[in-house]
């Protein structure tokens, strides 16, 4: 856990309160320390295909339950994701009364017949629990039906079931552990385990041959009625033996010891495999993994022995994960959530934007020059460090997701801004420089906080080809990212004639133009190329170079409006305010291929299917055919002042008297 | 001449260019949008590759706009007479011209994959072979003497897929013993059972009910009726035929049995494909396949065998044809279930002009705006040291 002030403050009063009475304070739910939290949140776990490390698997745990990836526990501690994930695993019943569970929708809760205070904001598992069966009840009707026809309090109470479905694997997964077993009155168990209590469930697993005989021997005497009275004492006892590990499937844990095996086992799984035949000897190493879980959990009061028992669980694990060759890129996975690059980055672009601002006041300030130009280029190189990190954690070039082509997008339009600034230093490319990195990041935030889900996922089999995804992928993005640049350059232009800024600066005026000019050239061979290169690679895997697809079709409409704008300037149809109009249309056209056709839910890549996307993209179109309204009325304007000017030389030259205004 | 003249400014002009250039955005986006709710292959046919299209706008305005086969035809005559001919010959539009060349190169591939090329596929299960493939979409009346593989004739959907309710007409050829009459062809139907016989379209107690089209057209079933009438005594078989059906209609004449049935089309391949291994590989826990491949052996008359790898973005290339990892079921196989595997299969002599075309464009616009790039760079430069 990082040093944060107010940790730090906390930390200060309490020994100030009770200087000796703060070491003995018995451990309890949030009381984490931070050599724990640091060794369970690089612990490796399989989820989604992929093997990460605990801290990401607790930040997307948390953020869709609470829409955030950190929550206020009832003493009004914060907490972030994984001493959360710790208390649910470790802690269950106190965890139990956290208020995670965000309902932002009055219906929900008197759908599920529970009366409360307020009907929306954050409620705990404890407050949810009396209307969990008519929760599970609904959520399985609104799952038959398909996702477009649910209404949004449909999707959100099947949303809710899920969280609290998902929430309760993980407050159970350490039951089994947890539990102190005994044989009972089972004299099958009893000849198994002569200690008859204080076992561990991994101990009565390693019986293996043991264990499948006495399961045998349960069937033989389900065949007899006289053994009736018999089989229901052993069946009780096996049954409360088993039962809690057999929920046990939340977490893969343990790295098989057979290299060829791909899946990691959870505690039931093992079960299985004994079950099934398997021989204890073949996953003794798993075992001991688990028998050190269990002891893990036990200790969960002591946070001494609790911490001494993770220091084992971790090398037990990390060893085995790591000879297996699937634990590199776990630390570096952990680094990378902690640097916290594009938030960090976010921040560093808003103080870059008020700096620009300021700078323009300082015209001539060679040491406010160079400041804005340092305030850019750090947050730049800070997500460009972020996105570095993505490409390494994942073995990829940098964008495989919807999520990714953001963050991609913003680094190249920075870049490319950068690179004008640099060739005409008129600070207008800086400011949209920093505007870009702010209003990029801002989006990739919200997208990655709305989607809630890994932010690197397994990709689907067609993917898979670090070649196409290089080139293709990264070409047509960076397309894009010259569209939205366009588009923002047109936005200063259009706005600063409409508010007469700069009247008498021409300069400042051609200036935006030709940027204007030279990031279309830029945009449209990236694009063109792009979208092509993309055609080659349908063609190349699966036969067929166009197919109409939306997302080509998105591309190619992208590469087609460069073209017109391009081809309409040569023809004299349109000059600088028509360049900039178009540009604001080239933006408008970049948001459709980017993030509409992805909603269309038809084709071959709607990989980044999110609801609510569409109303944000609604607005955005909506504010952007005011703009280019705005630029017809900048026209008429112009024109209409052209006119009287004319006529007011004429009637000049005719010795009349020129027209003035009252 | 001045008319003459006319004509070349016009079809060589910015303007036509800027207007077909919009009109192709404004068509792609209403067949991209017209997919959702129709299917691909419908929007395709009726947006892209149609000379015009009606769209009603909002579900209801009307509107006749040029679809992508014109706006692509008349903008090959635009980019040759404009980006080529009249175009000013000159070192700063050099790199103008090598790209519109790149650009002509792949509007004729285009052309030449839209009239050329033949796609389906090719399913195998695990130790089958096959020569052949089969379209997804296009279908044929097959007609053949039984017990005669090398007798089989068909007849391209293309020739009685205009035989609307009550249209009709007979084909014939000098080696049937009959000719076959054909009508009422449904793209999209199911035989039902008729009830009470009113409207004498049954045909032992079934009829075709025409059914709309599916938004995935390899979906369509079609159904037609045919009538085989004897030559030499004018007695006539009637049937159903329908995409579905396990059985042909069996027709006896001229002393042999003879069989008409509907098939997808079918090409053939001029060599065997076994599928000797289908191995598919998911992302560990979950159901998502990480990798779906193909071992196959490829056989070919007076050649030694070759054993030959196929998976995603790997296919096979060879005599033309192109085979594509596409899928694989069942999809709900256990571990012991027999896999098939589905190629996609490709013959398309344009293959690769859009990769020669791209390198072309990608020359010629470096070139441009690399020169415009240089000349403004210089031009800045120069400013700020005079400023």
């Amino acid at each position: 856990m990082k040093l944060t002030v107010t940790s730090v403050a906390a930390v200060l009063c309490a020994a100030m309160l009770a200087p000796w009475g703060a070491m003995a304070q018995p451990p309890g739910a949030g009381q984490w320390d931070d050599e724990t939290i640091d060794l369970f949140e690089s612990l490796p776990v399989q989820q989604g295909g992929r093997n990460k490390p605990m801290l990401t698997l607790s930040n997307f745990t948390l953020l869709p339950f609470n829409s955030k990836r950190s929550m206020d526990t009832p003493e009004d501690e914060k907490l972030t994701s994984t001493p959360w994930m710790m208390d649910v695993l470790f802690f269950p019943e106190q965890s139990m009364d956290y208020k995670h569970f965000v309902v932002d929708n009055t219906e929900i809760l008197s759908n599920l017949g529970i009366t409360a205070e307020s009907a929306r904001g954050r409620f705990s598992y404890n407050e949810l629990k009396g209307g969990r069966t008519q929760l599970f009840t609904l959520a399985q009707q609104y799952a038959q039906k398909e996702a477009d026809q649910r209404s949004s309090t449909e999707q959100m109470i099947l949303n809710l079931a899920g969280n609290v479905q998902r929430f309760e694997f993980l407050a159970h997964y350490l039951d089994f552990a947890r539990k102190d077993h005994t044989t009972g009155e089972s004299l099958l168990l009893a000849e198994l385990l002569p200690e008859r209590s204080g076992f561990l469930l991994s101990d009565v697993l390693a019986k293996g041959d043991g264990l499948r005989e006495a399961v045998e021997e349960l069937q033989r005497l389900s065949m007899s009625e006289e053994t009736r009275g018999q089989l229901e004492v052993e069946m009780a006892a096996f049954a409360g033996l088993f039962a809690e590990l057999d929920q046990s499937i939340a977490l893969a844990l343990f790295p098989p010891s057979d290299p060829e095996h791909k899946e990691w086992y959870t505690p039931a799984d093992l079960l299985n495999v004994i079950l099934e035949g398997g021989d204890p000897a073949t996953i003794e190493g798993e075992l001991t993994m688990m028998a050190s879980l269990e002891r893990l959990a036990k200790s969960a009061g002591d946070s001494a022995a609790f911490k001494q028992e993770l220091r084992g669980f971790h090398s037990l694990v990390v060893g085995q994960a790591e000879a297996r060759g699937e634990y590199k890129r776990i630390p570096m996975e952990v680094t990378y959530y902690h640097a916290n690059f594009f938030y960090n980055a976010l921040a560093l672009f808003v103080f870059s934007f008020i700096l620009v601002a300021l700078s323009w006041m300082m015209v001539g300030s060679k040491w406010m020059n160079r400041a804005t130009w340092v305030a850019v280029v750090i947050p730049w190189a800070i997500m460009t460090a972020g996105i570095t990190f993505r490409c390494i954690i994942q073995g990829r070039p940098p964008v495989t997701t919807l999520y990714e082509t953001i963050l991609f997008i913003t680094a190249v339009a920075v870049l490319v801004a950068l690179f004008i600034e640099y060739a005409n230093r008129q600070r207008i490319a800086l400011a949209l420089a920093s505007f870009m990195g702010m209003a990029g990041l801002f989006v990739a935030n919200r997208y990655e906080m709305g989607d809630a889900q890994d932010t690197m996922p397994s990709l689907v089999a067609v993917l898979d080809t670090n070649f196409w995804l290089a080139t293709h992928v990264t070409t047509v993005t960076i397309g894009y990212a010259a569209g939205m640049l366009a588009s923002a350059v047109a936005h200063v232009y259009i706005f600063g004639k409409l508010f007469n800024l700069k009247k008498n600066d021409k300069t400042f005026y051609k200036t935006l133009t030709r940027m204007v000019y030279g990031i279309v050239c830029f945009g449209l061979l990236f694009s063109f190329v792009g979208t092509v290169l993309g055609g080659i690679w349908a063609n190349y895997s699966w036969g067929r170079f166009w197919g109409w697809d939306p997302k080509e079709n998105g591309a190619m409409m992208i590469v087609l409006v460069f073209l017109a704008m391009l081809h309409a300037r040569l023809g004299g149809y349109i000059r600088d305010l028509g360049m900039h109009l178009f540009s604001v249309f080239v933006g408008m056209v970049v948001m459709f291929s980017h993030f509409g056709v992805n909603q269309l839910g038809v084709g071959l890549h709607s990989y980044g299917f999110t609801s609510g996307i569409w109303a944000n993209l609604i607005a955005f179109w909506s504010v952007e055919t005011f703009v280019i309204l705005l630029g017809f009325v900048i026209f008429f304007r112009d024109r209409i002042r052209d006119l009287i000017a004319m006529k007011a030389k004429e009637l000049a030259q005719a010795g009349g008297q020129a027209p003035v205004a009252k | 001449m001045n008319l003459l003249r006319a004509v070349f400014q016009f079809f060589s002009s910015f303007g036509l260019a800027v207007v077909l250039l919009l009109l192709m955005l404004v068509v792609v986006f209403l067949g991209t949008m017209y997919q959702v709710d129709h299917g691909l292959f419908a929007a395709q046919e009726k947006y892209f590759n149609s000379f015009f299209v009606v769209h009603h706008f909002f579900d209801w305005l009307p509107m006749t706009l040029p679809g992508g086969y014109l706006l692509m035809s008349l903008f090959m005559v635009n980019i040759v007479l404009g980006g080529i001919v009249r175009i000013r010959k000159n070192k700063r539009t050099v790199g103008i011209i090598i790209g519109h060349l790149g650009v002509i190169v792949m509007i004729v591939g285009g052309a030449v994959t839209f009239h050329y090329s033949d796609s389906g596929n090719m399913q195998l299960y695990e130790g089958e072979t096959s020569d052949e493939f089969e379209s997804y979409y296009d279908w044929t009346i097959e007609v053949g003497r039984v017990g005669d593989s090398n007798l089989l004739h068909v007849i391209d959907e293309r020739q009685f897929d205009d035989l609307g309710p009550g249209k009709r007409r007979t084909f014939t050829n000098p080696e049937w013993p009959f000719d076959v009459v054909v009508s009422n062809y449904a793209k999209n139907a199911w035989p039902v059972r008729e009830r009470g016989g009113e409207g004498g379209m049954a045909i032992d107690g079934f009829r075709l009910e025409p059914l709309p089209l599916e938004k995935e057209a390899e979906m369509n079933l079609p159904g037609v009726y045919v009538t085989a009438v004897d030559k030499e005594t004018g007695a006539t078989t009637d049937g159903i035929l329908w995409g579905m059906s396990l059985q042909p209609l069996t027709v006896e004449a001229g002393g042999a049995d003879w069989a008409v049935g509907l098939a997808r089309k079918r090409w053939k391949v001029p060599f065997q494909v076994t599928l000797d291994e289908f191995v598919r590989e998911l992302h560990p826990g979950t159901d998502m396949p990480a990798s779906f491949e193909s071992f196959i052996t490829k056989r070919e008359a007076g050649k030694p065998d070759e054993k030959i790898h196929i998976y995603m973005n790997q296919p096979l290339r060879y005599h033309g044809y192109t085979f594509f990892q596409a899928s694989w079921g069942p999809q709900n196989a256990g571990p012991d279930t027999r896999l098939f595997s589905v190629f996609a299969v490709v013959r398309n002599p344009a293959d690769q002009w859009p990769l020669v075309a791209c390198i072309i464009v990608g020359i010629g616009m470096t070139l441009h705006f690399g020169q415009r790039l240089y000349r403004y760079l210089r031009k800045e430069t120069t400013r700020r040291e005079a400023a």
